[in-house]
């Protein structure tokens, strides 16, 4: 487990972590000061995650796992995240078709 | 902030600070600055005031979240310090330095709300983001101290007997050693407010409810502000506050002559004003009333000035044909924060040759 302050500033976009927190806050309909009060951090610094201007330490992306209840990988990515809908079909989108189909 | 348990550790930033604040304040009181009753009393409660202040958890806003705001504070900051240091004055001086004070400390109060006092929180009032964000400026502002110690002193060192008589004076006022005192604990919090980036309106915090420590918080700030100005602007219409005695000298009284001794305290001002005093001793042959000491040029001189500076309008001392002493010191007493508030003080005393005390003090 990683002590507190091992988190830092993405100093270059090679170090930049992806996340999803933004979306499952949205399906949860958690603000960002409930998200903040049940992980214990301030509610700025989840605006600071969520934008990618922070990266959070192994500590406090455990206890965002925890609090959505999906394992970090599924919050945490060194990628950009496909979107969810994508996510759940598991289907590649194939040239010319719509959202939709 | 969040309210967080965090590791203890024996050396924290205000176990540190702590230990400053009372070595400073500890050589202070060595040095003999502490003998002003009035200053004494205040800088006790100003200290009280920041204690409370830094108790209420504040939110910068709309307006001190934007970094230009941020930056014109700092640059106010920094121009009141430099131009702190580089203003001569004294104790009894008259000068700039106790208005620029004022206009400091509020500026002070309100880096810290624009900073939401993170440069200088505990590690139990941040979250590993604002440790960071906290950790970072003590850094850089270590760097910049570094740079304007070693600066100041690469200056005395070089300059001439000549050039460097603004740089005794300004180091023989202390203005400097205070200009360095107030980095020490306000650089960081300056380094931070110049660095934060514009916070996104989405994440300007809700105001914050007024609390009962918030609003005691609030009165005591205003307090701490106004205080000094309501008292100078007091100085022109409180009573004088005189004590006299006079005390007859049976050692100096002879066939020829008697004598008495004079003693007259008239105190100007509430808390900041001044003591102006006679203590002398005249005597009398039944031809003249003349004085045996204590009433010459060197004895006309105030004492206690506190937020005043005197000067001398009129120290004589004449006998008339008939033999009668006169005596008068007359004084002004300007006050130190506002120049054009003063206050016209005179003391007499009119001794007849036969012993008799027309006017005193």
């Amino acid at each position: 487990m990683a002590a507190r302050g091992d988190g830092n500033s993405p100093s270059s976009a090679n170090s930049k972590l992806y996340n999803r927190i933004a979306v499952l806050r949205a399906e949860r309909n958690l603000s960002r000061q409930e998200l903040a009060e049940a992980v214990g951090v301030n509610f700025q610094t989840i605006g600071y995650i969520e934008r990618g201007e922070y990266n959070p330490s192994l500590d406090l992306a455990f206890r965002l796992a925890e609090t959505f209840g999906l394992p970090i990988e599924a919050i945490f990515s060194r990628q950009p995240f496909r979107p969810l809908s994508e996510e759940i079909y598991r289907r590649p989108r194939v040239a010319g078709e719509g959202p939709n189909t | 902030m969040t309210n967080r348990l965090a590791n203890v550790s024996t050396l924290t930033i205000q176990r540190v600070t702590a230990t400053l604040v009372i070595l400073i304040v500890g050589f202070w009181f060595l040095a003999g600055i502490w003998f002003f009753e009035f200053s004494s009393l205040y800088l006790v409660f100003i200290i009280v005031t920041i204690l409370v202040v830094r108790s209420v958890p504040v939110q910068p806003g709309i307006w001190l979240g934007r970094r230009p705001v941020r930056r014109g504070l700092v640059g106010v900051i920094t121009l009141g310090l430099v131009l702190g240091s580089l203003s001569p004055y004294g104790p009894n001086g008259v000068g700039a330095v106790p208005f620029l004070s004022l206009i400091l400390a509020l500026c002070f109060i309100l880096l810290g709300r624009a900073t939401k006092r993170v440069a200088s929180a505990p590690d139990a009032m941040v979250d590993e983001r604002e440790e960071s964000l906290r950790n970072r400026p003590h850094r850089i502002a270590y760097t910049i101290f570094a740079a304007l110690a070693g600066a100041t002193i690469l200056v005395a060192y070089v300059a001439t007997a000549d050039s460097r008589a603004w740089l005794d004076n300004s180091l023989k006022f202390g203005s400097p050693f205070i200009t360095f005192f107030l980095l020490i604990f306000f650089l960081p919090a300056m380094v931070l407010a110049w660095l934060e980036p514009d916070r996104p309106s989405s994440e300007l915090a809700p105001r914050l409810p007024a609390t009962r420590r918030a609003r005691l918080a609030m009165s005591m700030v205003a307090v701490a502000l106004l205080l000094p100005i309501a008292l100078t602007l007091a100085l022109p219409f409180a009573p004088l506050r005189t004590t006299m005695k006079v005390v007859a000298e049976p050692e100096q009284t002879s066939a020829a002559m008697s004598c008495k001794y004079f003693e007259a305290r008239t105190r100007a001002g509430f808390g900041y004003g001044a003591v102006i005093p006679i203590s002398a001793e005249a005597c009398w042959d039944g031809h003249k009333a003349f004085e045996n000491w204590g009433l010459n040029q060197s004895d006309c001189h105030s004492f206690g000035s506190e937020g005043t500076a005197d000067s001398t309008i009129t120290c004589s001392r004449t006998t008339d044909a008939d033999g009668t002493l006169h005596f008068l010191y007359r004084v002004r007493l300007r006050s130190a924060i506002l120049p054009f508030v003063f206050k016209d003080v005179a003391m007499t005393l009119v001794l007849a040759r036969d012993g008799r005390v027309v006017a005193f003090p």
